[in-house]
Order: structure tokens, then C-alpha cells, then sequence
């Protein structure tokens, strides 16, 4: 076995982890370049490589896996920097994607927005309307052909969007995934016409019902697809420059990594795929240390992420949104909010109540205490002022902080308004943007019938274990888990994320439905699946192949998918038990009383995913020989104590110190260059066999 | 002081004058409405647009300043009721 | 001001309001869940929020706001009606229009909240139920007369009595339903809703301890009074005026209404407004109530919770025996779409107004959107064999009135243009759920009411049955705004494209559908076209298409000022005609590619401007 090479590109840094043959990790940092994105990436390798003492291009060639995850797609988006895309769609539906069912005003908003409609307003068209052609034809809800296609027609269409130049064109065509010769056909006609243009087929992307979420994602995927596909190709030529031979892997949204030539017409499905990668990686950690639900929490600079792991898995989300439009394409279910440590701290001059955030000063002019121009006082600027963050040990010394300014802005902005000392103003800050994370948690957990009680927080990212420690207590969390490799923990999530094809087909059939041909379609499903996964290299060992159906009631709108056994030839009591499984399924998931059983059922989705495992790190434990021993201190300083509230002397205790096996009663602050740890008078921490720090409450 | 988008009052009380905000023509005084003393017509409702009713039930009336033209306000009325007078109590 | 919040650890008092939302917020989730009827899944169409102990609004959380206001009533109805006999696991039914409901479909459920067995809040919500058994299927009754056509009405019942669901009330309630499953999906999603409120609050005073939690809602109240009332002082007294009209029926309904505001106060006068009508489109006082506070939440409460605060300054006058506030027994199973809507557009527009008075709140200035009914709800036999009664939500996809410095937002969703929740369903899902086939559905050009800033377009669409087993189902139209132009505009823009409705007979649309292109108004169909007048109940049959257009939203300013640019924009974009831009905003264009010939623009304009003079009254 070679190397493992996961590289993240964020929008500040680019970050890198290689694994050696023998399990060794090294990591590697560098800024990510917008205008070339691939560069930062070739960076960020050479950092992580020559801290091996290696080059490149001998640690290449002997590379087997290159996993990697992008902004690129979606920088093109939010800028509104891709394609000049065309869209074909059935001829009197061309305003679907511009009408978005009514709902693009708010979707994916919140609370200021639905409670301040005139100030809201759609996106700006991705494609706009003199882009959209409209074709005659049409298909019926069965797939039945009432309008057959023209070639004409489409020619003409075509026609009319090459002379306004486009570079890429999105086919989306009413009821085109029960019956997708028509969608195919226009495509044929554009290959024919011009092979040059990047093409989309709803079809071949989400064959899903809902014309308007279909039409979006399909319309997104061809926005962002040329952009996509140079970037690919331009990292692809580098990587092979320098000995790369193997598949070049592409981190997705719905937590898996595909071969560049498969995503790369699949753009839609790497956007936001960034935060997925922390998810993957908590996944891959609790697995390793056998917790079944986990809380993935990731405090960034301007947000608050959350996703969950129930039972060792992932869990989608129900209605996706990007930049306001809807999508089919399958992703995580990762919340977020504006509570980030560069949210602003403002009072409320009504009241003269304080608020933080959503509004953020992000990393710039960042918060005060960084001293790059921050006139506004943050979450990190209250976490420094309550000692938790050490003004001269800020990513390991390189950044001093600036506690005087910090103090005085204060002092202007919310002391005279609140009637408070600054130091009495970061308490307050510290606690509201505390109860906003525990709310959000409170949220996604509970929302989706879960007890928080029953799971372990990962936390990490920038100053989240500053935060976890007060908000985990708070939802009678028990344990806390600061990962080790929390400061590439985008890049390892990367690495260790298996190869997930899906494949799926919309068919809608009323249950009972015919077996022999439930057994047809899955048959065909799979037959692609094996070959993908063989030309992936994976053979049966190595990965798996699971079927799934999604049911609904009729006349009720949710659908869930239900596991469909691996037989070739199904037969009418299989069938029966997915129907009884779906039934029992519905009502744990809704409640009892909740189904519509008078309307009957109907299959909406066959999908069958293909897993290609990573070959993970075989991660050794390295138990230190100071086993249970005492860490020892590395100074002291005063430090706000939630539970005494007041400023206690504090040990503190510097990372490179700790051994696996150490721990430590709170109140304590462990430091490293780019994460601190805050452990509560009420706490203890420990160190484990991995090098991740747990918290745990007084009472276990 | 800003009244709507093309009207503006200057002084208060008695001493209260209305003019138009788009070319600073003085409309009328306390003593009566500016509405009243500026131009109006109605027109059929069809002057909005061409997807507007042709019903004959109601108007599009119209008020104009009487030095640049501009289109002051607007009504959707019965035709011959009374002008929507907005009052200022000072 | 600090006084608002005697007793009350401020940073308590922040935690709190966040979590009083987030509570909502779960309810709304849970509605969604639980029931999973395209109504409430993914139009939106209820409401859910918080009341104090003596029913006063705690908070209003998503949904349709003019119900915040009546479940209040039904909450203080019901601590009323029921005093000592109110116990904790308790759930009561209340959708009487007469009492607080504002039409027997929006059926309430409304929860007592406990605290060591003393009543301490309320939880309530309302979804629009499938059928209540009134004469016309699905609720909307276009051909009641009075109140008892109008279906089941109940004047609050114990449903869920100490936590166990009164299984025959229960059973007799669906039983009088058409469509008894969804219906018991709907009342159930409505008490799981509740529950969870009942749970969290109970928590959160658990944590906190009730004093705390009682000086937070006492505080959150005067903070939005307090700024509401701030708000308020910063603007001129004076009275503002606009008229709405109802036409159905070749008859005309004059709903008037003068805002005056008075220091801090706001009161909303429907002096004048027409008798009451004979069918239901009257609305009882609390639509009325609903729809101007509606307005008041949207367009002057943004940043402070919606709660009790927001009605404080608020006085809302209505003559009784009105279509604003009609007298027992009147129809009024269409209320919420017609004297409701009215009472929000008349109240959006003073309140705009108002806003327009002020440099600092100018661009908070809205015109009406969308702002007439064009409610259809259809029932029969569906593809699959079984009887059914359901809506088309096409309408709900709106649109916008325009703002004092933009556009309005085209296809915007939900009513009135401020009702940004509510939105439309997938063409793909009414097809796979009904026996419809749709002809075209799309923005409709030239529906945004002209100005310098364009009302935001709405749409236009056209379906017929198509696999019915019976080769017909039922239509039945609550509509109206044909005649009338509903969403009026501001500062003299005009307003919205009025709706239609129309059948066309199939002979001449088959070939158009099959063959030739379909422009979106069936222009240059030699179809024999019915118009159908917008209260309706009729059939929908073989060779016959329904056509439907909803109303645009209402321009801002003079048209002859709007950016030529963006006229010109506006004709690629397919949103106005050329006629539009050269008729209405006096663009002219160069022959056959929409460039603009700026000199004949200037042109055209000054001609326009000059056949700017009337008949002076002096
Ligand atoms: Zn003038």
C-alpha cells in the first residue's frame, strides 16, 4: 500500500494530510489562491512532503489515493463567475426556474428575513430568461409521450443559444425521469451541433420529480461545470507533472468522494461539500473509538455548524438550499448559524440589551484583538478579555493579540450602554453566543427526534473547544471530544472518506408493485454500479452495494427510503416486508397516527449506492508510558471560571507537554498554535491513545 | 419635509405649502388640498397595462403637477368619487 | 428604557427571546411533519405561535400573520369559557369565525401551558384543514348564503382531554368531513404541534424558574411596544387614506380606510365600507383585526418580536353589519382571501404611506402585491379510483408590489405580497397527485402595475383533466379582483394586472397545445372563450382547459421616470411588452433587437408628459 494524500481547500488556507505506508501523518498548510486554485493545492503538498523530508514528485508516483475537497464550485457561484449557461426546457414551463415555486424569496433564510419581507429578495438569475429556450414536446406523469420532440425544434433552440454564445446548456424537460429519451435527444443534438459546449441532462443528474428543484440543481450544475472542469484538469495536469498516476478523488456533498471523471460532470455535487469533510472525519474517529451518535460542531469564524452521526451514520437534508435555490442532489444535514468568532457584539438601543451577531466581521477586518482593523467587539475579542486565548501564543506566536485596544473598544461600544465593566461585557457575549450554539443543537437534535443526552460532541475548528466546554454542560452532554487533528481536520476527513456512487431511478409504482420488475430495475442499477466500482479499482472485498427504496402515501408529501434485500429474483413477500418496514419506519419517524394509509403507498425512488471503502490509516494507538500520569502545568494566568463567576488563577498547559494516558482536573486552558482548550472547574480532561482530548463532566 | 415621493410640504400649520418635489412648484396652500388644485384625469383602467379589467366600474385617476408634469399620485376609484385626501394634523 | 426590564438579567432576557422563537419554530416543524398534506407541507398555509396566561400574544412565529391576532381571541375565549375547568393535558378545538377564527376552515388548536399545576401560557396553531363539510367541497364555499352552509363550526371543544384524545369527538368531527383521513392528519399534526410547545416551555420555566420567565415575556412585550411606539413618534400625524374594492358578481364591495396616526398611536378606520355581501366573502371584526395587523407586523415590527406589543398602539375600527365586520349569521367561508386580504392591502398601503413621509423609512414603503383571491379548489375521482378534495396552489406562487427604491420581487409567493412564506407546489406533484394535465405555467409579462419601480410580475396558467376515470372533477373558484385592480400601487404608480379566469373549449386549444407555439395568453386563439366570473363551482371536463391568471403586484412613482435601461431590460426579460415600454413608459426601440433609440425615447416621453393635463377643480 502508498500514500493517502487528502487535500481541503478552504477560502483562507489550503490544508494537506499524508499518510505514509507505515500510518504516519504529516500535514501542511498554505493561503489558497483564488485565481488558481490548483496551485494552493500543489502548495499545500509540498509543505506537508518536505516536512517528511521528501519531494513531491518522489511521494507522488507512489501515491494510490489523492482525495481532495474544493471551494471552486461554489466560489463561482456566490460570485457569479461561471458559465454563461443556456437552459432547454419544455416549451411553456421556461419561467419554472425564475418563478422557483414562489419560494426563492426566503428559502434557506431565517427569522430577520421572514419577519422583514420588504427587504427581501430573490437571487439573481443564473441563467436569464433570454437564455431559456422552450421546446415542444411533452410527457405525461407516466412517462407517456403525448407531444413527441422535434428535431427542428431543438435546432433551432440550440441555434439561438450559440449565437448568444453559451458555454454550457441544462436540459430539463417536464417528467423527463419517467421518461428521458426526450432529454437525451436534445443532448445528442448539441453534442452533434457543437461537442465544445458543456452539457446537463436533469435526467442524468436528479432523475426526481419536482421541476423546479430539478431544474435548479440541473441549471447550477451546468453554471458551475466549466469552471469546475478547468480547475479539474488544470490540478489533474499538475499532479501528473510531478509522477501522480492514480484517479484523481473529488470530496462530495452527500459525504463521499467520487473520481474526478465522474464528478466532474457533476459539479452541483461539490458545492459546500467543505464542512461535510469535518463530519466524515468525526465519523471516521468515532468509529475508532466506538461512539455510534455523534455532534459534529464546527465553530468557524463567521458561523456555527452542526451535523449529526445517529447510529454511524450520516443524515441528509430534507430540503436543501444553496444561495436561495432549492436542489435534489443528495447532502448532509449540517445547520448553521451566524454565531461564529467574529460575530459582533452590539447593543440593542431600544432596550440597551446586547446581541451578537449574525452580522460577522469575519477574518476581515476580523475582530479587534487581531489588530488588522476590527473596530467592532467579537466572540473572539470576549474570549481573549476572559483569558482564555493567550495574546502571545495566537496561532503559535505568530499573531500578537491586542488586549489594550480590545479593552478600550469595549469600554466605548458596550460598557456605558450595559452598565458593565469589559470584562463583565465578554462574560455576557460568552454566554449568549453559548446559548445560541446550545440552541442550535437543541434544534437539529430534537427537531429530528433526538436527545442530545444520548450523544458525543466532536468539537472543533478555530475557538470551539473554547465554547463546547460551557454549551455541552448546558445540553447534558457528557463527553467532549477535541480531535487531535483538529487543525487539518477538513484534509483528514477527505482522506479517510470512502468512494460513493448513487445511482437512482424514478419510477413511481402503487404498492404491491410487480416483483419481476422491482427485480429488473435494481438488476440494471446494480450491473453500473459493478463497473463503476471496478474501474475504480475496488473489488469485492473492498466495497459494498446496498438497495434502497423510497415509499410514500399518497396524498402526503414525505417519502423514506427502506432497505431492499440483495436477491436477485425478489418475490412478492420481500416486497411485502419492505411495505410493513416502511409502514413501521413512518411512524417512528413521524409519530404514530401520522400516516395516510386510506391513500396507499407507491415506490417513488430505486437507489442503489455503491461504497468503495478508503483505505484508511491503520491509525496506531500510541498509549505514552506516563499512562494516567498528571500533565504538568506550563504556566498560569487568570481565567474566567463559569462556575465560580469570577477570574481564578488558572493552570495552563501547553499541548506538546501532553502524553496519551495524561489528565487533568479543570480549571485548566490547554494551548496549541491553533486551537485552546477550555476545561471548566467541573471538568476533567484527558488525553487519548490517538492524542484527542476528552472532556468529561464531574460526575463521570 | 417629505410628504410622498413627489410631494413635499414646507412650513406648518397656516403657514403649511405644498410643492413638488421634482421641480419645486408651489401646488397649493393650507386652505385647501393639493389634490385639488393640481391637474387630474381619469382614465380607463386599461391605461395600466393591457392585462388591467375593461370594466367601466372603476377609473385610473390621475394627478399631475401643473409645471413639470410629473405623475403626483394615483387612485383606483369609482369614477366621480371623491379624491383619497391625505391629511397632515399639525 | 432600561425600565422594560426591571428584574430581568439582560443577558437572560437575549438567551430567552431566541429561544421563544426557536420554539415556533419547532411547532411549525412539527405541523410539517406530522401531517404531511401538500396544504401545510409545502404551501405553508398555517400558523403557529405563544400566548401569556391571559392569552396575550407572546410570540408569533412562522406562518399566516393575520392569525396571530385571532388565536389570541380564541385563547382568551376559551380561558373564559372554560376558567376552572381547564387542566394541564388539556387541548381544545375552537374555528368559529364569529368568535376568533377568521373562516371555519383555519380550524384552531389551542393548548393550555402548566407550571406546578397553575396555568402559566398558551400554545395554539391553525391549519387550513382539507374539507369541513360546508356545501361546496374543500371549504371555500362560493355558493353559501349564510353561515350554516358554510360547514362544521365549533365554539371551542375539549379534543384532548388530560392528555388523552376524546376519540368520539374526534370521530364525529372527521366524520363530517369529506375527506376524514386527511382530516385526522391535520387535527393530529396540530396537537403533536402543540405538545412540543408545551414541552419546551415547560422546560425552559423549569430551568429559569417562573419569575424570571414571566419578567422575560413581560419584558419582551414592552420592547416591542417601546419600539414600535419609538418608531411611530419619529413619523408625522397625520391621516392617510387609500380605497380597496371587492367586485364579484357584477356587484362592488368599497372597503375605505383612513389610518391616522396620533403620537405614538395608529388607529385603522373602515368607516364607509359596504354593507355586508350575501355570500362569504365578508370577513367577521377579527380578519379584520388580522389583516391590518398583518400589515402592522410586517412593515413596521421588523427586528422586534411579533407579540402583543406590536397591538398596544393599535386601534382598529369597523362598522358593524359591514363585508369588514359582518353581522351572525353571514357567510364568510371566504373571508380570509377577501375582506381579510382587503383589510392588509388597505392597511399595507396608509402604513406605506406613512412611511413615505419620512426620509429615514422611505425604503420600507411596500405596494400591494398580489392582492385578490384566486383561491380553486378541485374534488372527484382521481386517477387511482377514489374521491378526493384538494386545492391548486399555482396563485400562491404571487407577486410583490413594488418599493420606493426597487422592483418588486416577481413571483414572490404568498398573498398580499407580504406573506413570503407561503408559497406554490410543483406542477409534477399536481400531476402525479390529480387528474390534471397543465398547458404552460409562467410569469405573466405586463402583470407588474407600471411605475418608476415595476409591481413584480405574476403568473398565468392553464390545465385540464386528463386520466379522470369520469373524464370530469369539480372545480370551484373563491376569486375575485377581475374587474377591480387589487394591488393598488404608491406615489402614482399603477397598479397590478387584475386576475382572470376563463374555460376555453378544447377544439381550438388541442391543436395550439400539439402543434403551434403557446404564447402565454392564448393570444390568437379562435378558441371559443368563456370568461367565468371569479365565484364559481362548476365542472372541469374533457376538451375543456381552465385558464388562470392571479393579480401582479402594484407599481411605485411615475413610469415616464423609470430608468430607460431598465425598461429595456424588462423587454428582454420577457417581464413587460414592447407595446408596455413604448405605450406606459414612453421607451422607444430600434426595429427588431431591443436596443433603445434614446433619442425617440426622449421624445415619446415629452410627448406623454405633455397629454399630462385634466380637469382642474378650483
Ligand atoms: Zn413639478
Amino acid at each position: 500500500m502508498g500514500y493517502s494524500i487528502g487535500v481541503d481547500v478552504g477560502g483562507t488556507f489550503t490544508d494537506c494530510v499524508v499518510i505514509s505506508p507505515d500510518g504516519s501523518i504529516a500535514t501542511g498548510k498554505s493561503l489558497s489562491i483564488p485565481d488558481d486554485f490548483s496551485e494552493g493545492v500543489i502548495n499545500s503538498i509540498k509543505v506537508a512532503i518536505e516536512s517528511l523530508g521528501e519531494k513531491p514528485h518522489k511521494i507522488l508516483p507512489q501515491t494510490d489515493y489523492f482525495c481532495h475537497g474544493t471551494t471552486v464550485a461554489e466560489n463561482a457561484l456566490l460570485t457569479r463567475t461561471g458559465a454563461k449557461a443556456g437552459l432547454i426546457t419544455t416549451r411553456g414551463f421556461e419561467d419554472t426556474i425564475l418563478i422557483m415555486r414562489g419560494k426563492g424569496r426566503i428559502a434557506g433564510l431565517g427569522e430577520e428575513a421572514i419577519t422583514h419581507p420588504v427587504m427581501t429578495d430573490k437571487p439573481i438569475p443564473l441563467i436569464p430568461r433570454k437564455l431559456i429556450e422552450g421546446v415542444l414536446e411533452r410527457v405525461d406523469y407516466k412517462g407517456r409521450v403525448l407531444t413527441p420532440i422535434s428535431k427542428r425544434e431543438v435546432s433551432t433552440a440550440i441555434d439561438r443559444l450559440k449565437k448568444q454564445k453559451v458555454n454550457a446548456i441544462a436540459i430539463c424537460l417536464l417528467w423527463s425521469f419517467k421518461n428521458s429519451s426526450h432529454e437525451r435527444f436534445v443532448k445528442e443534438t448539441i453534442h452533434q451541433m457543437d461537442p465544445s459546449i458543456f452539457v446537463t441532462t436533469s435526467s442524468d443528474l436528479v432523475p426526481v420529480e419536482g421541476e423546479y428543484e430539478r431544474t435548479a440543481t440541473t441549471a447550477i450544475n451546468a453554471y458551475a461545470g466549466p469552471v469546475f472542469s478547468s480547475y479539474l484538469g488544470a490540478l489533474t495536469r499538475k499532479l501528473r507533472k510531478n509522477g501522480f498516476k492514480k484517479q484523481l478523488l473529488v470530496m462530495q456533498a452527500y459525504g463521499g468522494v467520487l473520481p474526478a471523471s465522474v464528478a466532474v460532470e457533476r459539479s452541483v455535487g461539490v458545492i459546500e461539500s467543505g464542512p461535510v469533510a469535518g463530519v466524515i472525519a468525526s465519523q471516521f474517529l468515532a468509529s475508532k473509538l466506538g461512539y455510534q451518535n455523534v455532534i459534529a460542531a464546527d465553530m468557524g469564524g463567521t458561523t456555527f455548524k452542526v451535523g449529526l452521526i445517529r447510529s454511524g451514520t450520516f443524515q441528509y437534508a430534507n430540503e436543501p438550499t444553496i444561495a436561495q435555490y432549492s436542489m435534489l442532489t443528495p447532502r448532509l444535514d449540517i445547520v448553521s448559524i451566524g454565531a461564529g468568532g467574529g460575530s459582533i457584539a452590539s447593543i440593542e438601543p431600544l432596550t440597551g440589551t446586547l446581541r451578537v451577531g449574525p452580522q460577522s466581521a469575519g477574518a476581515k477586518p476580523g475582530p479587534i484583538c487581531y489588530g488588522v482593523g476590527g473596530e467592532e467587539p467579537t466572540v473572539t475579542d470576549a474570549d481573549l478579555l476572559l483569558g482564555y486565548l493567550n495574546p502571545d501564543y495566537f496561532l503559535g506566536g505568530r499573531m500578537k493579540l491586542q488586549v489594550q485596544k480590545t479593552m478600550r473598544i469595549f469600554e466605548e461600544k458596550l460598557c456605558k450602554a450595559l452598565k458593565l465593566d469589559p470584562l463583565q461585557a465578554a462574560e455576557a457575549i460568552y454566554r449568549i453566543a453559548n446559548s445560541q450554539m446550545a440552541d442550535l443543537i437543541r434544534k437539529v437534535t430534537i427537531e429530528r427526534g433526538e436527545d442530545p443526552r444520548e450523544f458525543v460532541l466532536f468539537s472543533y475548528g478555530g475557538a470551539s473547544p473554547v465554547h463546547s466546554c460551557s454549551y455541552a454542560p448546558e445540553l447534558q452532554i457528557a463527553k467532549t471530544i477535541v480531535p487531535a487533528t483538529s487543525s487539518v481536520y477538513g484534509a483528514f476527513g477527505v482522506v479517510t472518506s470512502d468512494v460513493i456512487h448513487e445511482y437512482l431511478l424514478s419510477d413511481h409504482l402503487t404498492v404491491p408493485a410487480e416483483p419481476g420488475r422491482v427485480s429488473r430495475i435494481f438488476s440494471d442499477l446494480e450491473a453500473s454500479a459493478r463497473d463503476d466500482l471496478q474501474a475504480d479499482g475496488f473489488g469485492s472485498k473492498e466495497s459494498t452495494i446496498s438497495r434502497l427504496m423510497e415509499i410514500r402515501y399518497r396524498r402526503q408529501v414525505h417519502q423514506l427510503p427502506v432497505p431492499v434485500p440483495q436477491k436477485h429474483r425478489l418475490n412478492s413477500r420481500d416486497l411485502a416486508q419492505v411495505y410493513a418496514d416502511f409502514e413501521q419506519l413512518y411512524e417512528t419517524t413521524y409519530g404514530p397516527g401520522t400516516a395516510f394509509r386510506e391513500a396507499g403507498m407507491e415506490i417513488v425512488h430505486f437507489r442503489v449506492r455503491a461504497v468503495g471503502f478508503a483505505r484508511r490509516p491503520p491509525f496506531v494507538k500510541t498509549i505514552g508510558k506516563a499512562n494516567g500520569g498528571k500533565a504538568s502545568a506550563s504556566g498560569r494566568r487568570k481565567v474566567f471560571s463559569e462556575k465560580d463567576e469570577a477570574f481564578v488563577m488558572t493552570p495552563i498547559y501547553d499541548l506538546k507537554g501532553f502524553k496519551p494516558g495524561n489528565k487533568l482536573v479543570g480549571p485548566a486552558v490547554i494551548e496549541t498554535p491553533v486551537t485552546t482548550v477550555v476545561v471548566r472547574s467541573d471538568q476533567s480532561a484527558e488525553m487519548d491513545g490517538y492524542r484527542n482530548i476528552i472532556l468529561t463532566g464531574e460526575e463521570n | 419635509m417629505r410628504l410622498s415621493e413627489y410631494v413635499e410640504g414646507i412650513g406648518t400649520g397656516k403657514k403649511l405649502r405644498i410643492r413638488c418635489r421634482s421641480c419645486r412648484k408651489f401646488l397649493s396652500d393650507s386652505r385647501r388640498h393639493w389634490k385639488e388644485k393640481v391637474p387630474h384625469k381619469e382614465y380607463p383602467l386599461k391605461r395600466a397595462g393591457s392585462l388591467m379589467s375593461a370594466s367601466t366600474k372603476y377609473v385610473l385617476r390621475e394627478f399631475y403637477c401643473p409645471s413639470c408634469r410629473i405623475l403626483l399620485d394615483s387612485e383606483v376609484v369609482e369614477p366621480g368619487e371623491p379624491f383619497l385626501l391625505d391629511e397632515l394634523k399639525s | 428604557m432600561t425600565e422594560i426590564l426591571k428584574g430581568v438579567d439582560k443577558v437572560t432576557f437575549e438567551v430567552l427571546r431566541h429561544r421563544l422563537w426557536q420554539i415556533t419554530d419547532e411547532m411549525a416543524i412539527m405541523l410539517k411533519r406530522v401531517s404531511g398534506s401538500p396544504s401545510t407541507a409545502q404551501v405553508h398555509d398555517f400558523m403557529v405561535a405563544l400566548y401569556t396566561k391571559d392569552g396575550e400574544i407572546l410570540s408569533g412565529g412562522f406562518g399566516v400573520p393575520w392569525h396571530i391576532t385571532s388565536a389570541s381571541a380564541a385563547c382568551k375565549h376559551v380561558a373564559k369559557k372554560f376558567a376552572s375547568s381547564i387542566h394541564e393535558g388539556d387541548t381544545f378545538l375552537l374555528n368559529d369565525p364569529y368568535l376568533a377564527a377568521i373562516h371555519q376552515s383555519d380550524v384552531y388548536l389551542v393548548t393550555p401551558i402548566h407550571h406546578m399545576g397553575k396555568l402559566v401560557a398558551w400554545c395554539a396553531n391553525f391549519v387550513h384543514v382539507t374539507d369541513i363539510g360546508a356545501i361546496d367541497p374543500g371549504g371555500f364555499s362560493p355558493r353559501a348564503t349564510s353561515v350554516f352552509h358554510e360547514g362544521m363550526r365549533f365554539k371551542g371543544v375539549k379534543i384532548v382531554e388530560a392528555g388523552e384524545l376524546r376519540t368520539d369527538l374526534f370521530d364525529s368531527i372527521i366524520g363530517m368531513s369529506r375527506e376524514p383521513g386527511m382530516v385526522a392528519l391535520d387535527l393530529r399534526s396540530q396537537i403533536a404541534s402543540n405538545n412540543v410547545a408545551k414541552t419546551r416551555v415547560a422546560d425552559l420555566i423549569e430551568k429559569h424558574g417562573w419569575k424570571t420567565i414571566r419578567a422575560v415575556m413581560k419584558g419582551l412585550i414592552d420592547f416591542t411596544e417601546k419600539g414600535f411606539r419609538a418608531r411611530l413618534s419619529e413619523l408625522p400625524d397625520a391621516t392617510w387614506r387609500t380605497v380597496q374594492h371587492i367586485d364579484i358578481l357584477g356587484k362592488g364591495y368599497r372597503i375605505p380606510l383612513a389610518m391616522t396616526k396620533k403620537g405614538t398611536d395608529l388607529l385603522f378606520d373602515f368607516e364607509g365600507a359596504s354593507p355586508q355581501s350575501p355570500r362569504g366573502l365578508n370577513c367577521t371584526y377579527w380578519g379584520a383585526l388580522g389583516g391590518v395587523m398583518g400589515a402592522v407586523f410586517s412593515l413596521l415590527c421588523f427586528g422586534f418580536p411579533w407579540n402583543e406589543g406590536a397591538l398596544r398602539p393599535v386601534t382598529v375600527v369597523a362598522p358593524e353589519g359591514s363585508i369588514i365586520n359582518c353581522r351572525y349569521p353571514s357567510p364568510v367561508s371566504i373571508s380570509t382571501v377577501a375582506g381579510t386580504i382587503s383589510a392588509a392591502n388597505g392597511a399595507i398601503t396608509t402604513i406605506s404611506k406613512m412611511l413615505g413621509s419620512s426620509d429615514k423609512y422611505s425604503h420600507e414603503m411596500l405596494a400591494v402585491g398580489n392582492g385578490c383571491s384566486c383561491v380553486i379548489r378541485q374534488a372527484g375521482i382521481n386517477q387511482e379510483g377514489a374521491y378526493y378534495v384538494s386545492g391548486l396552489w399555482d396563485w400562491l406562487s404571487g407577486s410583490s408590489g413594488a418599493r420606493s427604491y426597487a422592483d418588486g420581487v416577481d413571483t414572490s409567493g404568498g398573498q398580499a405580497g407580504i406573506m413570503t412564506m407561503m408559497q406554490a407546489t410543483n406542477i409534477e406533484s399536481t400531476e402525479s397527485t390529480y387528474p390534471l394535465l397543465y398547458m404552460f405555467r409562467g410569469q405573466s409579462a405586463d402583470s407588474g402595475g407600471p411605475g418608476k419601480f415595476r409591481g413584480g410580475v405574476s403568473g398565468e396558467c392553464c390545465f385540464t383533466v386528463y386520466d379522470a376515470p369520469e373524464k370530469r372533477i369539480d372545480l370551484i373558484i373563491s376569486g375575485w379582483g377581475v374587474e377591480a385592480a387589487a394591488s393598488t400601487g404608491l406615489s402614482g404608480g399603477y397598479p397590478g394586472s387584475s386576475a382572470r379566469f376563463a374555460m376555453y373549449k378544447a377544439s381550438e386549444v388541442e391543436p395550439l397545445f400539439k402543434k403551434a407555439k403557446i404564447t402565454t395568453d392564448l393570444v390568437g386563439v379562435k378558441a371559443k372563450v368563456e370568461e367565468l366570473p371569479p365565484q364559481w363551482a362548476g365542472e372541469l371536463s374533457e376538451g375543456k382547459y381552465m385558464y388562470l391568471r392571479w393579480a401582479g403586484g402594484g407599481g411605485y412613482g411615475d413610469p415616464l421616470e423609470r430608468d430607460v435601461e431598465l425598461v429595456r431590460a424588462d423587454v428582454e426579460e420577457e417581464l413587460i411588452s414592447k407595446d408596455a415600454a413604448t405605450g406606459i413608459y414612453g421607451v422607444v426601440f430600434r426595429d427588431g433587437i431591443p436596443s433603445v433609440d434614446k433619442r425617440a425615447t426622449l421624445a415619446k416621453r415629452k410627448i406623454l408628459r405633455s397629454r399630462r393635463h385634466g380637469e382642474k377643480i378650483l
